[in-house]
């Protein structure tokens, strides 16, 4: 689906990628781990062609990012930013029917199948009941719920996913989650950045650990949260313990290296 | 779900023409010769027919009351598309100092134009320019992440020295004796010359037809450049061809009223709360109530005093500074926030 082949990047004058290869499969949910400023946010970047890599190469469905127009690449792959500012008050509909805008013309207005799209989007995060209040009145876990379903009325097959529970509640946490699951189910692929690693073992396929800018282990959640691995990228002594139901929970202990 | 639909955008459009054609007859009838609407109503439908009232309405008051809806529209689109381009809801033309640098661009040649041969014609084009010079001069100083508040704080200073720079210049050619100098810094319709309304119509027309295609582009991109950008829109592109357009508009507007300031703050704020901030209703809808509003303005700034005749940019920055100062309390918390 989506394969970064060796992919270093440059923001402002720092090197934050560093020869990352990775490939995410059709149906997959990879989750994207790692310490503050390892470059995960900047992948994202790369892969949605915000920013140009300085070196490697990045392909969408068989076909490189680069042959893609800016509206062709919007309906097959969509990002859910961590947060947004948005400076006018429109309302949590019409931001969520914004996502049918690469499918649209350039003139005129959604079409009733649009409408359904969104509704539908809306339904599927739980939010119709917002759809008719100000962006500018939400909470930061009701925007991020927003932007969730702009992106789903974008019908992608790629969802990159910049923190998506960050600002969530508990039961969000666990909803959001079930849905990426459900997306994937549907044959789309999420490449998740999350920090709750508990979350990513139980709701991701495999999980990747970014380091510094370089991809330091990739594979089954139980072959990459191990102490040393963990050790080696978060710089943590940590607990790995499963549960009786057999999924695995991550327990911080301390620092190492301060 | 509220969404825009084609048929409520046409309604909304179809009031505010109303209220451009009914505000036009109240600026047609009104005056030191007051008319009554059915005379102003027969003289435009019978323009062939001969005497006193006819002539008031279309020769005196009609390229006045066209001219200030001209004006209005692209003071109050241009606002518009400021605030959506720098996604802050206190941009405008004036508070940026694009107004200024139109009106310098002006000044330029009526003060100096001549000796390099320059005919009066050349002034819209020079404020035209001027605008531009403006506006690509703002987004060197201040970036195109500028916060809100540098970009204000860069007006103010725009302001400053070009108001500066257009008494200068007006000194220098000597034309400090008369009010034309006044006129311009206050901004008023007292002087306009009917050989001027083609040029700001065609630039009204011109900054328009570069908006509209654009005004889905323009929603996506109150959400964020690179949200706009994962969304299909080629930001770049469209950034480009807006400024033009807005500075184009500006230019227009200055070029016959002056430094008239706020309609482009008040007008966009009052119809977003009205209709909502869909740039695709939001542009046209801001052309016919800018035009509107500036018209019923300066109407009353011809017949306040009687006799005498208020600039009417003293009106709208009379209104339009109350207004600012209410949204800068009203927006602080959230577009100034770190």
């Amino acid at each position: 689906m989506l394969a970064f082949q060796g992919i270093s990047a440059v923001a402002g004058s720092r090197e934050v990628l560093r020869g990352v290869t990775l490939s995410l499969a059709a149906g997959e949910v990879l989750t994207l781990a790692g310490p503050n400023g390892a470059g995960k946010t900047t992948l994202f970047r790369v892969a949605s062609r915000v920013l140009r890599p300085t070196a490697g190469s990045v392909s969408l469905l068989g076909r490189p990012l680069d042959a893609y127009s800016r509206r062709e690449l919007a309906r097959v792959l969509a990002v859910v930013p961590q947060d947004a500012v948005i400076a006018f008050p429109f309302r949590v509909g019409e931001v969520v029917l914004m996502g049918r805008s690469p499918h649209l013309g350039p003139l005129g207005f959604e079409t009733p199948a649009d409408l359904e799209r969104a509704r539908e989007a809306m339904a599927r995060v739980g939010i119709e009941a917002l759809a008719d209040r100000s962006v500018l009145e939400l909470s930061g876990g009701e925007r991020q719920l927003v932007l969730l379903a702009r992106a789903l009325a974008q019908d992608p097959r790629v969802l990159l996913l910049d923190e998506p529970t960050a600002h969530l509640d508990l039961r969000h946490r666990v909803s959001v989650a079930a849905l990426v699951r459900e997306l994937a189910r549907e044959g789309r692929s999420a490449l998740v950045v999350s920090h709750d690693l508990g979350l990513a073992a139980r709701s991701g396929d495999r999980i990747a650990l970014l380091r510094a800018g370089e991809l330091h282990a990739v594979g089954a959640p139980r072959e990459v949260l191990t102490p040393a691995h963990l050790r080696a990228t978060f710089e943590v002594e940590a607990e790995i313990l499963t549960a009786a139901d057999g999924t695995l929970h991550v327990v911080p202990k301390r620092a190492t290296g301060c | 779900m509220k969404v825009l639909t084609a048929r409520r955008a046409a309604g909304v459009l179809v009031l505010l023409s109303l209220a451009v054609v009914g505000s036009a007859i109240v600026g047609l009838a009104a005056g030191p010769s007051s008319l009554s609407p059915s005379e102003v109503v027969s003289a435009l439908l019978a323009p062939e027919r001969e005497g006193a009232a006819a002539d008031i309405v279309l020769r005196v008051r009609l390229p006045r009351v066209a001219l200030s809806l001209l004006v209005g529209a692209s003071l109050a689109v241009s606002g518009v598309l400021f605030q959506a381009l720098l996604r802050n809801p206190l941009a405008d033309p004036f508070v940026l100092g694009v107004s200024g640098g139109a009106a310098l661009g002006g000044i330029a040649v009526l003060s100096l134009g001549s000796a390099v041969g320059l005919s009066q014609a050349a002034v819209p084009p020079a404020a035209f320019a001027g605008a531009l010079a403006t506006t690509l001069l703002l987004g060197l100083v201040s970036g195109s992440r500028a916060s809100p508040t540098s970009l204000l704080l860069t007006g103010v200073v725009f302001n400053a020295f070009a108001s500066a720079g257009i008494v200068f210049l007006a000194s220098l050619a000597g034309m400090n004796e008369g009010a034309g100098v006044f006129l311009w810094l206050i901004g008023s319709l007292s002087s306009v010359r009917a050989d001027v309304a083609g040029w700001v119509a065609l630039f009204l027309l011109a900054g328009l037809a570069c908006a509209l295609p654009l005004a889905r582009s323009l929603n996506l991109l109150t959400l964020g450049e690179e949200a706009a950008q994962q969304l299909g829109v080629d930001v770049a592109r469209v950034q480009r061809v807006l400024l033009v357009a807005a500075s184009l508009m500006v230019g227009a507007a200055v070029s016959v009223a002056g430094l008239v300031g706020f309609v482009g703050l008040i007008i966009p704020h009052l119809l977003r709360l009205l209709i909502g901030p869909d740039h695709r209703l939001l542009i046209p809808s801001a052309a016919l109530a800018g035009g509107a509003f500036l018209l019923l303005c300066d109407t009353a700034a011809r017949t306040l005093l009687g006799g005498r005749e208020l600039p009417v940019g003293a009106l709208t920055s009379l209104a339009g500074g109350p207004v600012f100062l209410w949204l800068l309390r009203r927006h602080q918390q959230r577009i100034f926030a770190p």
